[in-house]
C-alpha cells in the first residue's frame, strides 16, 4: 500500500472548495456574488463538497486488495490518460479559482461595470412605442396577481425598515407600499421597495411628476450627459453578480459635474420628465445632496419573486 | 488489511489535509491584502464576476456529476436499449419530453448527457435531453412568467418555441452522425459496473468515486467558461454589439450573442431579457430566452471537453440557425 498523490490532491481541492464556501458564508462576503435568496443552496454544496472530501479520503491510500473491484481500471477515464502537461494543466484550472477566491476578496461592481452594461437611459422611449406601452397597461393589470404570490411568504416585517436580505412582502405591505407611491408626495426609495417602484416609475413617469424622491446610489455618467447631470445608479440582482444590471434616475442639479464616478451619494428633489437622445424619460431635480458611505447592501434584488430551490 | 489502521490512517490523512488547508487560508489573508493594492480594479471586478458564477453553478454541477455517478453505476446498458426507442422520431419525441419533465440547469447537463452517451443512448437521443433540460422547466418556466409582468405570452412562446426548435435540431443530428462522438472513441463502457451479486453501499461508494472523477472531468471546463464569461462581461460593453442595427435580424444576432457570451443561468436570464423589451422586438428577445439554456460559452467548453471539436462546432450551428429560424417564424406570425 502507498500514497496516491493525485488522490489526495484531489481531496485537497474537495476540502479546498468546501472551505471556500464556508468562508464567503463566514465573512459575509457571499452577499457579495449571490443573491442572499439563494444562500441555501450554497450552504448545501459546502456540505456536498464536505462529504465527497470524506469519501475521497479513502482513496487517498492505495490498498492492494484481492477483489479488484473498484474501477480503476475503466478505460473511459480520460483523466487518467494523457500527458502530465496536460493533466498538470487540468489541475492548475481547478485550482485556479481556490487561489483567487481566498487570496481576492470580492468587491462590489461599480461604475466601470455599469458602462459595459447596456445603456440604461435610452429603455425610456417605450412611451413612445404602441407595444411597449400595452404591455405595461397589462403589467400595472397584473399586480393584483403579482401580490398573491405573497402569500405564502408574509414574514413579519414593516416595509419602513430597511431589511437585510429580505424583501418579502406579504400582499398588505406590498400593496400598502404601492399605494403610498401613489398617494404620497414623498417617496423614499429603500432597498428593499427599490426595484417595484423603479419598474412603476420607469413604466409611467408622468404620473410621479412633482413628487419628491429621496433617493441613494452610485454616480454614473452615460456618454452625451451634460455637465450638471449624472445618473445615480443600482445594480439589481437577479441571482448573482453575473447576472446584474443596471437601473437608476437621471439627476439634474448644477454640482453634479464635480462628482467622480463610484461616489455613493443620497439625493432629494423632484421628478421631472426630459428628453434625452429624442426618448422621454423620467429626470430627478436635485435639491439636496450628501455624499454617503457606500451602502452595507449595495445590490437590489427583486421584490415578491419567490423562486423554488434555485 | 487491518481493519482498525485503516480507519486510523483515514483520520490522519483527513485531519492532515484540513490543517494545510486551514494553514494556507490564513496565510492567505495578509497575502491577499498586499496584493489587492497591486490589482488593477478591473482584474478584481472581472474576479468577483467569475467567483459569483462558479457560487453559482457549482451547486447545480455537483447535482449533476451526482446524476452522472447514478447513472453510471445503477443504469445498465440493457435498461437504456430496452428504454430508447429505435424509431428515431420517438427516441426524440421522448429524449425531449423526459428533458421537460427533468429540472435540469445548464451546468449540470453535460455530465449526465455524456454518461447517458456513453451507456450507448443514441447522441439524437442525448442531443434533446440536453436542450430541452434547462430550457423547459418549472422554475424556468416561474421566473419567465415574472419577468415579463406576469404575462404567459412569453413564457408560453418560450416552452412552446423551444421545444419544437429542440425536436428540429436532434432530428438534424439524428441524421448527420450515427456514432456517439465521444473524444475517447467507440469504446462503449462495456465493463459489468452492475454486477448484482455487490452489495448496495458498495455501489453507493462507487457511485460517489465517479460523481468525484466526473466533478475533476467536468469542473475544469465550466471554470474556463466561466472565466472566458466573467472576461467578456468585464472588458466588452454589450452595446459593442449593437452595430448589427435594430431591425429583426440585427437585433436578433445582437439578442443571441448576448444569450451566448454572457453564459447566464436558464433561471436567472428572464429579468435580463425582460430589461431589453423596451429596445428589441418581442421575437428577439425570445431568441435570447430561448438560445441561451441550449447552449452558451460555458456550456460549449464543457461540450468540448467531451465531445469532438467537430461534432460540437456542427451542433452550434445547428442550434444558432434553427433557434434564428423558430424565432423568425414567431415573428411572421406576429405573436
Amino acid at each position: 500500500m502507498g500514497i496516491n498523490f493525485r488522490q489526495l490532491l484531489r481531496a485537497f481541492i474537495l476540502v479546498g472548495f468546501a472551505a471556500l464556501f464556508i468562508k464567503l458564508h463566514y465573512t459575509g462576503d457571499i452577499e457579495k456574488l449571490i443573491n442572499p435568496k439563494y444562500d441555501l443552496t450554497s450552504k448545501i454544496a459546502a456540505g456536498a463538497f464536505v462529504f465527497l472530501f470524506i469519501i475521497q479520503l479513502m482513496r487517498v491510500w492505495e490498498i492492494k486488495q484481492k477483489t479488484h473491484d473498484f474501477c480503476s481500471d475503466c478505460s473511459d477515464h480520460n483523466h487518467d490518460s494523457g500527458s502530465f502537461i496536460k493533466r498538470f494543466i487540468g489541475y492548475a484550472i481547478i485550482i485556479f479559482p481556490l487561489v483567487t477566491g481566498f487570496l481576492l476578496a470580492p468587491v462590489t461592481l461599480d461604475a466601470s461595470i455599469a458602462a459595459k452594461k447596456s445603456t440604461i437611459l435610452t429603455r425610456g422611449g417605450q412611451n413612445e412605442d404602441k407595444d411597449m406601452y400595452g404591455e405595461k397597461t397589462i403589467k400595472k393589470e397584473a399586480n393584483g396577481s403579482l401580490n398573491s404570490t405573497a402569500d405564502n411568504n408574509d414574514t413579519q416585517v414593516e416595509h419602513q425598515t430597511p431589511m437585510e436580505n429580505n424583501n418579502y412582502f406579504s400582499e398588505n405591505e406590498y400593496d400598502k407600499a404601492m399605494e403610498g407611491l401613489h398617494e404620497s408626495d414623498v417617496i423614499q426609495m429603500d432597498e428593499n421597495i427599490y426595484g417595484a417602484y423603479y419598474e412603476e416609475i420607469d413604466a409611467n413617469p408622468k404620473a410621479f411628476v412633482g413628487k419628491n424622491f429621496k433617493i441613494n446610489g452610485f454616480v454614473y455618467r452615460e456618454e452625451n450627459l451634460g455637465p450638471n447631470q449624472l445618473v445615480l445608479a443600482r445594480f439589481y440582482m437577479v441571482h448573482c453578480v453575473a447576472d446584474t444590471s443596471v437601473i437608476g434616475f437621471l439627476n439634474e442639479f448644477e454640482e453634479a459635474g464635480k462628482f467622480e464616478e463610484d461616489t455613493w451619494l443620497e439625493i432629494e428633489g423632484t421628478l421631472d420628465i426630459t428628453t434625452y437622445n429624442g426618448f422621454e424619460l423620467p429626470v430627478i431635480k436635485v435639491d439636496n445632496w450628501t455624499v454617503i458611505e457606500e451602502r452595507d447592501d449595495p445590490y437590489i434584488y427583486p421584490p415578491l419573486i419567490q423562486l423554488v430551490g434555485g | 488489511m487491518n481493519h482498525r489502521l485503516h480507519s486510523l490512517l483515514f483520520d490522519v490523512t483527513g485531519m492532515f489535509v484540513i490543517m494545510i488547508v486551514l494553514f494556507l487560508i490564513s496565510t492567505s489573508q495578509p497575502l491577499g491584502q498586499i496584493l489587492s493594492v497591486h490589482i488593477p480594479n478591473s482584474m478584481q471586478q472581472l474576479n468577483t464576476i467569475f467567483l459569483s458564477l462558479l457560487i453559482e453553478a457549482l451547486p447545480f454541477v455537483l447535482i449533476g456529476v451526482l446524476i452522472a455517478g447514478f447513472i453510471q453505476i445503477f443504469i445498465t446498458e440493457e435498461m437504456i436499449r430496452r428504454w430508447i426507442p429505435a424509431n428515431r422520431y420517438l427516441a426524440v419525441l421522448m429524449s425531449c419530453v423526459i428533458g421537460g419533465l427533468f429540472p435540469a440547469c445548464e451546468c449540470g447537463i453535460v455530465p449526465i448527457m455524456r454518461r447517458l452517451v456513453s451507456k450507448g443512448v443514441p447522441i439524437h437521443a442525448a442531443v434533446g435531453f440536453m436542450l430541452t433540460g434547462p430550457l423547459i422547466n418549472p422554475i424556468v418556466i416561474l421566473s419567465t412568467y415574472m419577468a415579463f409582468g406576469n404575462d404567459l405570452k412569453m413564457a408560453g412562446l418560450r416552452m412552446g418555441a423551444g421545444f419544437v426548435a429542440a425536436l428540429v435540431i436532434s432530428l438534424i443530428i439524428s441524421y448527420f452522425y450515427k456514432s456517439n462522438q465521444l473524444i475517447d472513441g467507440n469504446h462503449v463502457h462495456a465493463h459489468s459496473h452492475t454486477d448484482r451479486k455487490k452489495p448496495f453501499s458498495h455501489k453507493l461508494g462507487e457511485m460517489m468515486n465517479h460523481s468525484i472523477d466526473e466533478f475533476f472531468d467536468m469542473g475544469k471546463y465550466l471554470f474556463i467558461g466561466a472565466f472566458v464569461a466573467a472576461f467578456v462581461q468585464t472588458y466588452v460593453a454589450a452595446s459593442s454589439l449593437f452595430i448589427f442595427g435594430d431591425g429583426f435580424i440585427g437585433s436578433t444576432v445582437v439578442m443571441m450573442g448576448l444569450a451566448y457570451f454572457l453564459s447566464l443561468c436558464s433561471e436567472a436570464d428572464a429579468f435580463i431579457g425582460a430589461s431589453f423589451s423596451h429596445i428589441f422586438p418581442s421575437a428577439s428577445v425570445l431568441a435570447f430566452l430561448v438560445y441561451g439554456p441550449m447552449i452558451d460559452l460555458k456550456n460549449t467548453f464543457m461540450l468540448l471537453g467531451v465531445f469532438k471539436t467537430k461534432f460540437v462546432m456542427v451542433l452550434l450551428i445547428f442550434i444558432t440557425l434553427v433557434v434564428f429560424l423558430s424565432t423568425y417564424i414567431v415573428s411572421l406570425l406576429g405573436w
